[in-house]
């Protein structure tokens, strides 16, 4: 009997303990994973204890105008971009009560755009997105319930009710975890935005007088700055950039900025000192709100050098307990890279930009162009081709050829990193006629992903891909029939 | 607190758990408390008019008893029990029909253009007062006939009307069932492994037919409906058997967690179910839906009023009788009268139909003993019960009739080749989801049509890495795929107005 009873307890135990188990590795899977708040925390909590110096937290104001990778190369420092979509003041403080469990900063940066806010509760992304990030704990039970109307705690208490309809949405990122994918290893939290839109600078100085601020958002700005001086870390706080404000809102800023000094915390306003930094907003801004990659280089070294003259922040260049930063700085200089290529009008500028281990070129000519014609001869030079009178596909890496297809093969190549690529020249039944145009026999695809990018038909093609990003950075088609005009 | 809700999966282990620690001699208070706890949940008011319902039927029980006792004569009897059913009946009547009558009255005096009562009562309408009052009359009217001991006990009593498991929703229980069970629940066995796993079972079975297969279905169902008058027939085709789908998936579901639950507990409650879809006519159909419902009409009802004892028209009247106030014990309006009507007519016309049906099938030379037959029945049974699910669907008479002609006049076969069936409120991925969902189902009813196995049973019969595997699956379907949380409020079981 007493065996049967142990058998029972331990098919019981057993059977709970694997749908405990299942259902967490599910949940995991439809939990939202936005980078913005809730995967910003996640990356957090991976950072080895103790190793942060500069906090930044905030809004996407934050995490979108400070560059960690500019701050490591410039300055040697280790920081973070700790922010949330659209963060309200009393997230922030939330967001560093939890931080400060985990890391102890040497400076925090609050960026204050949360200030100007007016609301008791932000919308529903906004709730989700800066509450269920946290590990479970006593800040988390707080967090939420101070940004979560009352009638919906039972919904982020119980957070499956909120996400459990996301098996519509599963993406790669869901299954794998962002793990050894692009940029999610060494992340830092700094998310660049590489659009460029034309704004105007806000005359902000006109408005001279303080608006008092929503009575929540003052609780918890006033909180932070106590928190700050209570652990004895300094704490600045800034304001990037941006066009979209009106004379409340700026009026807000300078209340914040006066309440800053009570406590002695200096109060950075991008927008009243832009020319010191040097912005312009037709060429820096990404849109109404925020920096693009122009705006928050430039943004950075401001704060960069502010921090150098006024702070003491280790230099952690060479400490190999700090060559994620390193990794990460890397990272981003090869986005920017990128961007410099995507934005380049000038050939013989990207083939330039490109020539490195770790770019591929895939080139193919197409149609009735050849490598002799004597629009593109000097680009297939640059480029390293050295067949004469050839169409066909060219796989180059560093000027050199890896893999080439062309005259009269049918070859198919397969190469997968993260991405699939498919380089196939094969032979299609085209009229009698056509061949004495020079027209190609062969047909030559770039796949990439079931993409084909080698779009013009008759002409040159240069696709590019980068491996340290894993990411296809563009396509250059030149047109024969358009004299090989530069066109994307 | 509803059966899917997050209040009942931490009510049930509580009220567990309790249960098996306690003296025997505590075991029916403990559940009596946990049963009125569960229904006040809804609104403390309507404790009161179950107490009433039971301390009526329960004095009354005990005077009866008394003149047999002193053989003070039937008359005595009969006005002790007449009174009895007269008050439930018309607590019934108030709290339910109240309205539905002012819009009968109103109805004949506005042909003298005469509104008699302008404004609707606003009214209590308890949750499960048409289950419980009829189970408790069931009692009073078995130990009037002395085919039941009367209960002493008033706390037994008292669980017997409220016992949570079926008070909201049913089955409706009998006296010589349940009642005689509660009566030594401190002699059952409890702690019986196998028991209390199969009521989990089937409580996890209930919750997948609700909140995967009837909550997703009704949300096509509702978009139809709700806009009928936007709809081509084709979709109102569709959405009607969508309501058979959800309504079947609905109430079963209730049931089967009733019945898992109360397993739990030591007591085997009846079957309410069993694949009614399978039926062969429509006589087959009511001994297969709502069988708790459509035993007590035959006993309590059907044979007293002579049943088919009683001559051709009697018996086409009596029927009529029960099946009409069977509708109208479903809903306060006309459609459920139609409703009710409609299946009545069905029999009946079946029944007068007999011998000529019997002459075709033999001139016809139709096979009678094969698949092919049994599978027409079963179609055309099926197309009878969806034509009439319409009438209870629909909000009223017109909106019942506007969808009939709808139906018949303005059809949009379309939609069946290109993806219009995608648009109806589900996409493609909810219809996959529903679909696959459909299929478990219609695996799990054939079993219990083939083997009359319910799938508990079934399940644990196999192999542990089976039983494990599709207990997994339950769960799993639910947590990922189970109409819960943000975008929608858990659906309102649909027989809750009962």
């Amino acid at each position: 009997m007493k065996n049967i009873i142990k058998k029972r307890i331990i098919k019981i135990v057993v059977f709970i303990l694997i749908i405990f188990n299942l259902l967490s590795y599910v949940n995991k899977i439809l939990k939202p994973k936005y980078p913005d708040g809730i995967y910003s925390l996640n990356k957090f909590y991976e950072q080895k204890k103790n190793t942060i110096d500069v906090l930044v937290l905030g809004s996407s104001h934050a995490f979108e105008s400070i560059n960690t990778g500019m701050l490591w190369d410039e300055y040697g420092i280790a920081s973070y971009d700790l922010g949330g979509a659209m963060q309200p003041i009393w997230n922030t403080y939330y967001y560093l009560k939890e931080a400060l469990k985990y890391q102890k900063p040497k400076l925090i940066i609050l960026e204050g755009f949360g200030l100007s806010f007016n609301l008791e509760y932000g919308d529903e992304q906004v709730m989700l997105k800066n509450t269920i990030g946290f590990k479970n704990s006593k800040e988390k039970n707080e967090n939420i319930k101070i940004s979560v109307p009352e009638n919906r705690w039972e919904d982020y208490f119980i957070e499956n009710l909120l996400y459990h309809t996301r098996y519509k949405e599963l993406d790669r990122d869901d299954f794998y975890f962002n793990k050894n994918y692009r940029y999610y290893d060494n992340w830092k939290g700094f998310g660049y935005n590489f659009k460029t839109e034309k704004f105007e600078r806000p005359p902000v100085e006109i408005v001279k007088d303080d608006k008092e601020l929503n009575k929540k958002n003052e609780k918890y700005y006033r909180a932070i700055l106590r928190l700050a001086k209570d652990k004895n870390i300094p704490i600045i706080v800034i304001l990037a950039p941006y066009s979209y404000i009106d004379e409340d809102i700026q009026g807000r800023y300078n209340k914040s900025s006066t309440i800053a000094k009570e406590y002695d915390v200096p109060f950075i306003d991008g927008n009243k000192i832009s020319k010191n930094i040097g912005i312009d907003y037709a060429t820096d801004m990404a849109d109404a709100l925020h920096l693009n990659h122009r705006g928050n280089e430039k943004f950075t070294k401001y704060i960069g050098d502010y921090i150098k003259e006024n702070y003491n922040i280790p230099y952690r260049k060479g400490d190999t307990d700090y060559i994620s930063w390193e990794r990460n700085a890397r990272y981003i200089e090869r986005e920017f890279n990128n961007q410099k290529i995507r934005e380049s009008e000038d050939i013989n500028e990207i083939i330039n930009l490109t020539k490195d281990d770790y770019y591929d070129l895939y080139v193919s000519i197409d149609g009735n162009a050849n490598t002799d014609d004597k629009e593109i001869k000097n680009i297939c030079k640059i480029l390293g081709i050295k067949e004469n009178n050839a169409k066909g596909i060219w796989y180059i890496r560093n000027a050199k050829t890896i893999w080439y297809s062309g005259k009269n093969a049918s070859k198919k190549g397969y190469f997968n990193i993260v991405d699939d690529i498919t380089l196939d020249r094969h032979k299609i039944d085209r009229g009698k006629a056509e061949i004495e145009d020079g027209y190609d026999y062969y047909e030559n695809d770039v796949i990439i992903n079931k993409n084909k990018e080698n779009k013009a038909k008759n002409g040159l093609n240069i696709v590019i891909y980068d491996n340290i990003t894993e990411t296809l950075v563009g396509s250059i088609a030149l047109d024969k029939a358009e004299k090989y005009d530069f066109s994307r | 607190m509803q059966f899917n809700s997050i209040n009942f999966m931490i009510f049930l282990p509580i009220v567990m758990i309790v249960y098996f620690l306690i003296p025997r001699k505590l075991r029916s208070i403990w559940l009596l408390i946990a049963s009125y706890f569960f229904y006040m949940s809804w609104n403390p008011k309507y404790a009161m008019l179950i107490i009433i319902s039971t301390l009526a039927t329960y004095w009354s029980a005990i005077f009866i008893r008394k003149c047999d006792e002193l053989s003070l004569g039937d008359k005595k009897k009969k006005i002790i029990l007449i009174s009895c059913i007269i008050l439930n009946l018309l607590i019934l009547v108030i709290f339910k029909y109240t309205n539905f009558l002012i819009d009968i009255l109103n109805g004949f005096t506005n042909i003298f253009h005469i509104t008699l009562i302008e404004r609707k009562v606003d009214i209590l309408l308890p949750v499960g007062i048409s289950f419980y009052t009829f189970q408790a009359l069931g009692y009073i009217i078995d130990v009037y006939k002395k085919n039941v001991r009367c209960e002493k006990n008033f706390i037994k009593y008292a669980l017997f009307v409220s016992f949570f498991p079926q008070l909201v929703a049913g089955p409706i229980e009998r006296s010589k069932n349940l009642l005689n069970k509660i009566r030594d629940i401190e002699f059952i066995n409890i702690y019986n492994y196998e028991k209390v796993k199969s009521g989990f079972i089937l409580i996890l079975w209930g919750l997948f037919m609700k909140m995967v297969i009837a909550d997703r279905v009704a949300i096509l169902v509702d978009n139809i409906y709700n806009n009928f008058n936007m709809s081509g027939g084709t979709e109102l085709i569709i959405a009607t058997l969508g309501f058979a789908l959800q309504i079947y998936c609905d109430f079963n579901s209730y049931s089967t967690i009733a019945i898992g639950s109360a397993r739990i507990f030591g007591f085997d409650l009846m079957e309410n179910f069993n694949t009614p879809y399978f039926a062969l006519s429509i006589r087959d159909f009511w001994r297969r839906w709502h069988i708790s419902l459509s035993s007590w009409f035959k006993d309590y009802l059907y044979i007293p009023l002579g049943g088919s004892k009683v001559g051709i028209i009697r018996k086409y009247i009596n029927i009529m009788i029960v099946f009409i106030l069977s509708g109208l014990w479903h809903g306060a309006d006309m459609t459920f009268v139609i409703w009710g009507g409609l299946h009545g007519a069905y029999q009946v016309v079946a029944d007068a139909l007999k011998e000529k049906r019997e002459y075709v099938i033999n001139k016809l030379k139709i096979n009678t003993s094969c698949f092919s037959w049994k599978l027409i029945r079963i179609m055309l049974t099926f197309t009878l019960v969806t034509f009439a699910w319409i009438f209870f669907r629909a909000e009223n008479m017109d909106e019942a009739t506007s969808i009939i002609f709808r139906i018949i006049l303005k059809p949009n076969p379309w939609i069946l080749f290109n993806d219009g069936i995608y648009g109806l409120g589900l996409d493609n991925i909810e219809m996959n989801i529903l679909l696959f969902s459909i299929f478990i189902l219609l695996i799990v009813d054939i079993i219990k049509y083939k083997k009359h196995e319910n799938i508990d049973s079934f399940i644990m019969r196999q192999n542990m890495y089976f039983e494990w595997g599709f207990i997994i699956f339950l769960i799993l379907m639910i947590f990922i795929y189970g109409e819960y949380g943000l975008n929608f409020d858990p659906k309102q079981f649909i027989y809750f107005q009962f």
